[in-house]
C-alpha cells in the first residue's frame, strides 16, 4: 500500500490537512536512521525457519526473554542464591522495551521512562529501587522517601495548546465553566475510588492489579470501554475526553474506544495513594527504565546471559519431566538443543503459537498490542518555544502523538546539547495493519511525521537537529480492551505446564514496568518453591 | 478607434511596463511585510501570538481599506502624492520596528503606539494601489490594468509571505528587516521621479521629492549601519543611566551604566550593585559566617564563594588574615573577567580576584559540587551569592539536593551564608530558603539588611552546629558594627517568619513563590 506524504501526515498524526502541507523535507539535513530492528529475524520463524541443533547442552533452568519480566525473574532468582539460569535474549542486549541508548555523555530511553514511585507493600520492588540507589528512607516503617535525584524535577509536564505552551495536562486556557467542572467531577469520581476499600480491605485498583479489589462493581467496569464509562456518567467535555483519552494512551497505547474502562480509570486511581489527592510522584532517569534494567543487570553474571539468540522452540523433552528448548544464534552460526528442567517464558504470549509445541492443555492466549514509533531527536541546544518553559513530559494538545520527554530534564542546571524522545502510539488503527503501516514507512517518511509535528510548536526547530534515530515497534504494547481484565485465558495464561513458567506484562493486560516485574518474581519463587503461585 | 490615441496609450507600455509592474511588485512585498515585522515584533513583547497576529492583521487592513477610500480625496498632482506616500511609507514603515521597541521599553501604553503605527503604515499602503491604478488608467485598457496590477500586488504578498520567515527574519532580524523594507520603498520612489520625469510640469517638485527619497534613504542606511547601537539604545532606555558596557556573554546580558558619583552592574537586566551601597550588601554577606567560624575555629579559614564573580564579597572576605585559599565558582568566565579587568569594577573590588590567595573556577556551582573530585574537600566558610530563583533553572540551585551538595563539602565547624531574596517584597520566597536550608539538618538564623538600591534585603546565615548571634567584626567596615550586626537578625512584624514549604527539585515551590510575589509588586 502506498501513501502520498500528506495521507501519512494526516492519517498518522491527525494534522488537518493544511498544516500538513510543510515545506517537503526532502532536503533532511541530519543524521540517522532506524535502530534496533531485529523483527527480521523473529520472522524467520514465521518463514518456517528451522534449523537442527548441532549440540545438546542441559541446564538446570532457561529464562526466554530478556524484556522486564525474564530479568526480574532472573534478579529475583540470583537474589534467592540460585544461579544456575541461563537466560536467551532475542536483542543484542536485554532491557526489552524498557532499554535506553547512549550518546557521548548523553543518555536517553528507547520506550518506557518511568515509574510511579511505588507506595504500599511492594517490598520486592521497593527492594529493587533500594538496589537502584532511589530509595533514602533508614528505617522500614518510615514511609519510603525517595532520593531527590530520581524523582521527576519540576516542572514535570506542559501542554502545548493554542499557540502557546502552558503548564500541566490539562488545556485550562479558555476552559468553559461545564468543561472545569466535569474536570472536577471526574476527579470526585476518582477520590472516591482512591479511597475505596473491599471487605478484604484491597483497593479497587492496585500495582500489581493482582492485588486490586474482585469486588463486582469495580469488575464490571471492565464490561465497558473508557469510552462507554464517559457516556454513561455524563463526560461529554472535548477537553476531558481529550484528556482521558491522552491517559489511556500514554500508558496503554489505546484509546478511549478500545481501552477497558477498568484499565482507563487504574491508570489515575492506582497511582493515588489512600487518602491522598495527588498522584505519587515519578521516579525516572535520563536513560528511562534502562536504569533498572542496569541495576538488575549488576546482580546477574554475564555468564548467565545469551543476547542475540533466536528461540526456535520449545517442546517436551522425551523424558516426559523437562522441557526442549532449540536456540538459534546467528551471530555464532549455531544452533543449540538446551534440556531445561524449568523454563521460564517471558516472551509476549503471542509468540507461545510458533514457539510451543507438543503441551498437552496449554491455552491459548492471544491480547492485542499496540505498534509504537519511538525516536531519538538529537539537538544542538533546547528547543525555543513560546509560554511555559521546556518541562520534563512535553504534549501537545489533539495530537495522536504523546509529545516527547527530554532526557536531560534529570540532571540538575543541564545546558546546550540534549536527546529529545517522541513517541506515538499507533493506537487508532487496527493493530495488525498499524503494525503493517508502520513498517512501511521509510525513514524520510518518519522524519516527516516528527519534525512537522515539532516545528509547529517550536520556534526554528529544524535547524537544531542533529540527529534522528528511529524505533518502531512492532508488539510495544499489550492493549486493554474490554473483558480483558476479567478474562478468564488471562488467568489460565499465568498457570504452569509442567515444566513450563509464564511471566510478562500481557499476562495482567497492562503493559507496566509493575506487572512484568511481579510476574518474574512470581514465576521465579514457583521454580524456587516448586508450586505455581 | 483613433490610431493616434491608440499609439499614444501604447507608448508608455513600451518604455515603462516592467518598471511599473515592478513598482507595483516591490509595494505589495512591503506592505505585507510590514504587517508580518508588527504581529511578530507584538507577539514578541506581548506574547501570546495568536492574538497579536490577528489583531495586527486585522487593524493593518482595514486601515488599508481607509487608505483605499482616502484616496478619491486625492484629485490632482496623483503622481507626485503617490511618490510622497512612497516616502512616507519608507521613512514610517522602515523605522518601525526600531521605533515600536523604543515605545515598548518606556511607554505605558504600548499598545496604543502599536496601533497607532499599524494604522498609520496601512493607512499609507491602502493609498498605493488606487493612485497607482490612477495613474497608469490613461495608459492601459481597464481590464488590462486590473489583472496586471493585481497580479503582480498578489505576488507580491506571496514573495513577501516567503520572504519574511526565510530571509528577513533569519538573515536581518526585525529592526534591521524593517529599515531593509522600508529602502525597497524609497527606491521605488527615486526610481518613479525617474521614469516620469517628462510629466513633472515644475521642476521643482521633482527636485523635492527626489531630495526627500535621498534623506529618507540616507536615514535608512543610517539606522542600518548602526542598528547595533540601535538596539543597545533601545535596551539604553531600559536603564536610567548612560551604558558604559554591554555584552552578551553565553549566559547572559552584563551591563554596566554610570551616573555621576556611582555605577552599576545589571545581569540580564537585573541590578547587581550599584556602587554606592554596595558595602552595605557585600558587608551583611559575608560577615556572619566569619563571626560564627572565628568563635569556634582558631585555624586557617578556606572559603568557598558560589556565584559572586563581581568579586566584591571576595574582596570582603580578604580582610581577614586567617584565610588561606579564596575558591569562587562563577558560571560565566566574561563575569569573572570583567571583575579583574574593568577599570571602574576592579578598583571597586580591590583586585580581589586577582590576589594570590583566590582562585578562579568557571563552572555551574551545582555541577561543580556534584563532581566526585569536590566532594571530599572541606571549606570553612561558605557564601552563596547567586541571582533570585526567577526561573526554574535558577530555582535548583535553591534546593533541598543543591544545601546537601553543600553540606557535603562545609567543615562541621564552618558556617554559610545565602542571599535570600527580600523579606519584604517576596517574604514567603525569603522564609522558603530559610526552611529549605534547614530541612536539610542546619541551624539556620535569617537576617536582614537595608541596601537602598534593592530595598530590605535577605540572608540565610547556617551552620551544622547550633550558633548565637554572631558579634564579631573585622576593623575598616562602613557599615557593620556590633549593634547593627545583632539589630540584623531582629524581623519587624511585616518581613517575620511564614510557614512554607521546602523546595525540592520535584516541586520548584520556591519559583511559584517568587513568582506570584514579585508579579503583585511590579
Amino acid at each position: 500500500m502506498k501513501f502520498s506524504r500528506r495521507d501519512m501526515l494526516v492519517s498518522l498524526l491527525g494534522l488537518s490537512a493544511a498544516s500538513a502541507c510543510r515545506r517537503g523535507s526532502d532536503r533532511v539535513h541530519w543524521d540517522g536512521e532506524f535502530v534496533l530492528e531485529n523483527a527480521s529475524l523473529g520472522h524467520k520463524l514465521r518463514e518456517g525457519f528451522r534449523p537442527t541443533a548441532e549440540k545438546t547442552v542441559e541446564v538446570p533452568c532457561a529464562i526466554l526473554g530478556g524484556g522486564i519480566a525474564g530479568l526480574s525473574a532472573a534478579w529475583d532468582l540470583k537474589r534467592a542464591g540460585f544461579d544456575s539460569f541461563t537466560l536467551f535474549e532475542l536483542a543484542a542486549k536485554p532491557g526489552g522495551t524498557a532499554i535506553g541508548g547512549q550518546s557521548g555523555s548523553l543518555q536517553y530511553p528507547w520506550g518506557a521512562h518511568y515509574l510511579p514511585a511505588p507506595h504500599g507493600h511492594q517490598p520486592d520492588l521497593l527492594e529493587l529501587l533500594r538496589q537502584a540507589g532511589s530509595v533514602e528512607s533508614k528505617n522500614e516503617t518510615d514511609r519510603t522517601r525517595y532520593a531527590e535525584t530520581h524523582l521527576c524535577a519540576d516542572p514535570a509536564e506542559r501542554i502545548y495548546f493554542a499557540g502557546t505552551w502552558h503548564q500541566g495536562l490539562y488545556p485550562l486556557l479558555g476552559a468553559s465553566s461545564d468543561d472545569l467542572e466535569q474536570y472536577k467531577a471526574f476527579y470526585r469520581r476518582v477520590h472516591s475510588l482512591v479511597n475505596f476499600q473491599d471487605k478484604d480491605k484491597r483497593r479497587a485498583f492496585s500495582l500489581p492489579m493482582v492485588n486490586s479489589s474482585d469486588d463486582p462493581e469495580i469488575r464490571k467496569l471492565d464490561d465497558l470501554s473508557m469510552a462507554q464509562w464517559c457516556e454513561a456518567n455524563g463526560f461529554s467535555s472535548k477537553r476531558l475526553k481529550w484528556y482521558l483519552n491522552y491517559g489511556c494512551r500514554d500508558d496503554f497505547g489505546g484509546d478511549l474506544e478500545s481501552t477497558s474502562a477498568w484499565a482507563g480509570l487504574h491508570y489515575y486511581v492506582a497511582r493515588i495513594p489512600p487518602g491522598e489527592k495527588e498522584s505519587s510522584e515519578f521516579l525516572t532517569w535520563p536513560q528511562g527504565n534502562q536504569f533498572l534494567v542496569d541495576t538488575m543487570l549488576r546482580s546477574i553474571p554475564s555468564k548467565n546471559l545469551r543476547c542475540n539468540a533466536l528461540v526456535l522452540s520449545v517442546e517436551p523433552y522425551s523424558d516426559g519431566r523437562r522441557a526442549s528448548v532449540l536456540v538459534h544464534e546467528p551471530r555464532l552460526a549455531k544452533t543449540t538443543r538446551f534440556i531445561a528442567e524449568k523454563v521460564i517464558f517471558a516472551l509476549p504470549s503471542f509468540m507461545r503459537k510458533y514457539l510451543i509445541r507438543g503441551f498437552e492443555k496449554l491455552p491459548a492466549y492471544h491480547p492485542e498490542y499496540v505498534p509504537w514509533l519511538t525516536a531519538n531527536i538529537h539537538m544542538r541546544d533546547v528547543p525555543e518555544a513560546h509560554g511555559f518553559p521546556l518541562a520534563w513530559d512535553n504534549v501537545i494538545y489533539d495530537s495522536k502523538s504523546l509529545g516527547y520527554v527530554v532526557s536531560t530534564h534529570q540532571i540538575p542546571r543541564h545546558r546546550g546539547e540534549t536527546v529529545l524522545t517522541y513517541y506515538l502510539p499507533l493506537s487508532d488503527l487496527d493493530a495488525k495493519a498499524a503494525r503493517r503501516r508502520l513498517f512501511s514507512l521509510d525513514y524520510r517518511q518518519a522524519c516527516d511525521v516528527i519534525v512537522s509535528e515539532l516545528s509547529r510548536c517550536h520556534v526554528g526547530f529544524e535547524r537544531l537537529i542533529k540527529r534522528i534515530d528511529i524505533k518502531r515497534w512492532g508488539h510495544a504494547m499489550v492493549r486493554p480492551g474490554p473483558g480483558d481484565i476479567n478474562s478468564s485465558t488471562r488467568l489460565m495464561a499465568q498457570k504452569a505446564n509442567g515444566p513450563l513458567h509464564f511471566a510478562h506484562s500481557d499476562l495482567s493486560a497492562l503493559p507496566l514496568f509493575e506487572e512484568a516485574f511481579s510476574h518474574g518474581v512470581r514465576a521465579a519463587r514457583e521454580i524456587r518453591f516448586g508450586v505455581s503461585l | 478607434m483613433n490610431t493616434e490615441i491608440a499609439q499614444h496609450k501604447s507608448q508608455p507600455r513600451e518604455v515603462n511596463t516592467t518598471a511599473i509592474l515592478f513598482a507595483v511588485l516591490v509595494i505589495a512585498v512591503c506592505g505585507l511585510v510590514y504587517e508580518l515585522i508588527a504581529s511578530t515584533l507584538a507577539s514578541y513583547v506581548l506574547g501570546d501570538s495568536v492574538t497579536q497576529f490577528s489583531t495586527v492583521i486585522g487593524v493593518y487592513l482595514s486601515a488599508m481599506g481607509l487608505g483605499s477610500w482616502l484616496s478619491s480625496s486625492i484629485k490632482k498632482n496623483v503622481l507626485s502624492r503617490f511618490i510622497e506616500v512612497e516616502i512616507l511609507v519608507a521613512l514610517i514603515g522602515g523605522c518601525s520596528a526600531a521605533f515600536l521597541f523604543l515605545a515598548f521599553s518606556h511607554v505605558s501604553a504600548f499598545r496604543l503606539v502599536l496601533y497607532t503605527v499599524v494604522v498609520l503604515i496601512g493607512t499609507l499602503v491602502g493609498l498605493e494601489i488606487p493612485l497607482l491604478m490612477r495613474i497608469l488608467k490613461d495608459k492601459y485598457e481597464f481590464k488590462d490594468l486590473l489583472a496586471r496590477v493585481l497580479t503582480f500586488d498578489y505576488l507580491g504578498a506571496l514573495i513577501a509571505s516567503l520572504a519574511f520567515p526565510m530571509f528577513v527574519m533569519p538573515k536581518l532580524g526585525l529592526i534591521r528587516g524593517s529599515l531593509f523594507i522600508g529602502l525597497l520603498n524609497a527606491f521605488v520612489a527615486l526610481s518613479l521621479t525617474f521614469f516620469f520625469e517628462p510629466e513633472f510640469k515644475k521642476k521643482t517638485q521633482l527636485y523635492t521629492l527626489r531630495t526627500q527619497s535621498f534623506v529618507v534613504i540616507a536615514i535608512l542606511v543610517a539606522g542600518i549601519l548602526f542598528s547595533e547601537n540601535l538596539t543597545k539604545w533601545s535596551e539604553d532606555e531600559l536603564y536610567t543611566d548612560n551604558i558604559i558596557y554591554a555584552k552578551r556573554s553565553k549566559y547572559q546580558r552584563l551591563v554596566i551604566t554610570q551616573s555621576k558619583g556611582s555605577f552599576h552592574l545589571y545581569l540580564n537586566g537585573n541590578l547587581q550593585f550599584s556602587s554606592t551601597d554596595e558595602h552595605r550588601y557585600h558587608e551583611a554577606l559575608v560577615h556572619p559566617p566569619f563571626s560564627v567560624v572565628q568563635e569556634r575555629y582558631q585555624g586557617d579559614l578556606n572559603v568557598l564563594v558560589l556565584g559572586g564573580g563581581d568579586g566584591l564579597a571576595v574582596r570582603e572576605i580578604l580582610k581577614y588574615p586567617a584565610v588561606k585559599t579564596v575558591t569562587l565558582v562563577d558560571l560565566d568566565p566574561q563575569m569573572t573577567e570583567l571583575a579583574r579587568n574593568h577599570p571602574l569594577l576592579s578598583v571597586q573590588n580591590q583586585q580581589s580576584l586577582n590576589d594570590s590567595r583566590v582562585s578562579v573556577i568557571n563552572d555551574d556551582a551545582m555541577t561543580w559540587l556534584a563532581r566526585d573530585e569536590n566532594s571530599s574537600r572541606r571549606f570553612d566558610v561558605i557564601v552563596i551569592d547567586f541571582p533570585d530563583p526567577n526561573s526554574f533553572s535558577l530555582g535548583k540551585l535553591y534546593t533541598t539536593r543543591f544545601y546537601r551538595l553543600v553540606k557535603r563539602v562545609l567543615a562541621e565547624h564552618g558556617a554559610l551564608t545565602i542571599q535570600s531574596t527580600s523579606p519584604l517584597l517576596a517574604r514567603r520566597s525569603f522564609w522558603c530558603v530559610d526552611e529549605t536550608v534547614s530541612s536539610t539538618g542546619f541551624k539556620t538564623r535569617a537576617f536582614h539588611a537595608t541596601v537602598p538600591s534593592f530595598g530590605a534585603w535577605g540572608y540565610v546565615l547556617a551552620s551544622p552546629l547550633p550558633f548565637d548571634v554572631p558579634t564579631q567584626l573585622p576593623p575598616n567596615l562602613k557599615y557593620l558594627t556590633p549593634e547593627v550586626m545583632k539589630s540584623m537578625f531582629v524581623f519587624p512584624k511585616d518581613m517575620d517568619k511564614v510557614p512554607t514549604e521546602v523546595n525540592r527539585l520535584n516541586n520548584q515551590v520556591l519559583v511559584q513563590y517568587y513568582d506570584s510575589e514579585w508579579s503583585s509588586w511590579y
